[in-house]
């Protein structure tokens, strides 16, 4: 999809972003089940109600095999950052997922699931823009999220099966804001104009 | 000693971020500790509201459900020049702008050995913590109120006036409030909940970090003539979604640009391990009363 981009904090999302995909991906356990094996998103659209980016998760594995209609859910499994926070503002210093559970095929087709929802509301932007700088924020600024995404075998045991990195670039009104999932993989980004 | 819970946040994020502070500007700590000594455990923080980053600590560690609400500061007693130096330099004769005038503060209290959200010695914990911090020296004063057999709120109950005095304040989350009971979604339910209660106090309630993805639940039809706020947000969230179980933090932002509650929806998360042995915040499933 294309979009704008932010490039003064871009070297340093993508900087973190290579630095974590060379890791190797945590297992809550030995995988017990069937398991995706690749996991894309595609940006649909920004949610303006939330000042959100919707994102559609597709699973898929080397045998085409079906995932419905088994559950998926987001954990932290790394603090994440934040440039745009300063002591006291009730903003994070260390953003993790908001713990979102989601029926793989309840949305968008087999093996599709969604929506992973990501972005500051507008009450937050607000926030940034209009009080962040008298307090020492430079921007653009964003957030850096390590979201690890299993899947649940039985009722006890999940497998982690993806790790991405969400992303969000908060910039002046007429710069804009760009979101992203997983923008150095097989991920998307999106831009929202406020 | 053991000292677990936050303590990873504190090891895993690299120092740089600070680099880009001001010199003079008070350092903090990134998040509160638990550290554990036997049958007793110590809570430690330092931050413009330590209460609250205690709170989060015992929270993550235990596994508790906890909400939490700043008192309406206003007094230059309960708060501290914030103003960037450099934005300063570059804005003379503009007013400053100011922060919860908080600092270090720490806790001692006994441990639970299962320390479930339903225990009933939470109460007695969370006591000895706020009594603790409302004798420290900090920012406001608060008391601690169950909510449920497993919920339990900490409410700022004291500020400062002009004159550094003590003057006691009520929560706005008790303000009754009349909200016609239609279906909406959790979000919306959440955020008229709040609209509602900003323009039945003339004071505005804002929501800050919502969990959106942990509301995307059915409709639900909350509502009602002259009920509190409180009782209509503990429906709306003990609804929202059957996985995960939320809380709120309601804090006062005394910024003049601001001037307003912000609210923060959190799940629920406990510390624990997974099966690597690295150390993960799992969302706590949900908790019914």
């Amino acid at each position: 999809m294309a979009h704008n981009r932010l490039p003064r904090i871009r070297i340093f999302f993508l900087a973190l972003s290579l630095a974590h995909l060379g890791r190797p991906a945590r297992t809550s356990s030995q995988a017990c089940c069937l398991v995706p094996t690749l996991e894309g998103s595609t940006d649909v659209g920004t949610n303006f109600a939330t000042l959100e980016e919707q994102f559609l998760q597709n699973l898929s594995d080397s045998q085409n095999d079906t995932f419905d209609p088994r559950l998926v859910q987001e954990l932290t499994t790394q603090p994440g950052s934040n440039t745009c926070h300063w002591s006291g503002s009730g903003l994070p210093q260390h953003p993790g997922v908001s713990g979102g559970a989601w029926t793989v095929g309840a949305v968008g087709g087999v093996n599709h699931c969604g929506y992973d929802s990501i972005g500051w509301n507008s009450t937050t932007i607000n926030l940034i823009r209009q009080s962040g700088p008298s307090h020492g924020i430079t921007l653009p600024c964003g957030f850096v999220i390590y979201q690890s995404m299993e899947i649940e075998c039985d009722s006890s045991v999940f497998y982690v099966y993806k790790q991405n990195l969400l992303t969000e670039t908060v910039d002046v009104p007429a710069n804009g804001l760009e979101v992203c999932r997983d923008e150095a993989g097989d991920g998307d980004c999106g831009t929202i104009s406020y | 000693m053991r000292t677990i819970g936050c303590l990873w946040l504190v090891l895993l994020i690299p120092w740089n971020t600070y680099a880009q502070q001001p010199q003079l500007r008070p350092q903090f700590m990134r998040a509160g500790i638990v550290e554990h000594h036997g049958s007793n455990a110590t809570v430690r923080a330092n931050d413009p509201r330590p209460l609250l980053q205690a709170i989060k600590a015992i929270r993550e560690e235990y596994g508790w459900i906890i909400d939490y609400e700043d008192p309406p500061f206003f007094s230059a007693h309960d708060l501290s020049d914030d103003t960037d130096p450099r934005w300063k330099a570059a804005h003379p004769g503009s007013d400053p702008v100011w922060r919860i005038a908080g600092s270090a503060f720490q806790s001692d209290y006994p441990e639970i050995a299962t320390a479930v959200p339903s225990s009933p010695r939470i109460a007695d914990i969370l006591q000895k913590v706020v009594s603790d911090y409302n004798s420290s020296g900090n920012p406001g004063k608060f008391s601690v109120r169950k909510e449920s057999s497993s919920r339990y709120s900490i409410l700022g109950t004291f500020r400062k006036d002009r004159d550094g005095r003590d003057q006691a304040v009520r929560s706005i989350l008790d303000t009754a409030i009349s909200m016609p009971p239609e279906p909406r979604t959790p979000v919306e339910t959440l955020y008229t909940i709040l609209s509602i209660l900003s323009s039945a106090t003339g004071t505005r309630v804002l929501p800050l970090m919502v969990p959106t993805n942990t509301l995307q639940g059915p409709l639900l039809t909350i509502g009602g003539t002259g009920v509190t706020a409180r009782t209509l947000l503990l429906q709306t969230l003990g609804q929202a979604n059957p996985r995960r179980t939320l809380m709120w933090d309601l804090l006062f932002d005394p910024d003049p640009n601001t001037n307003a509650y912000l609210m923060n929806i959190e799940v629920v998360t406990k510390t624990t391990q997974d099966g690597s042995g690295h150390v993960v915040l799992r969302p706590l499933g949900h908790v019914k009363d």
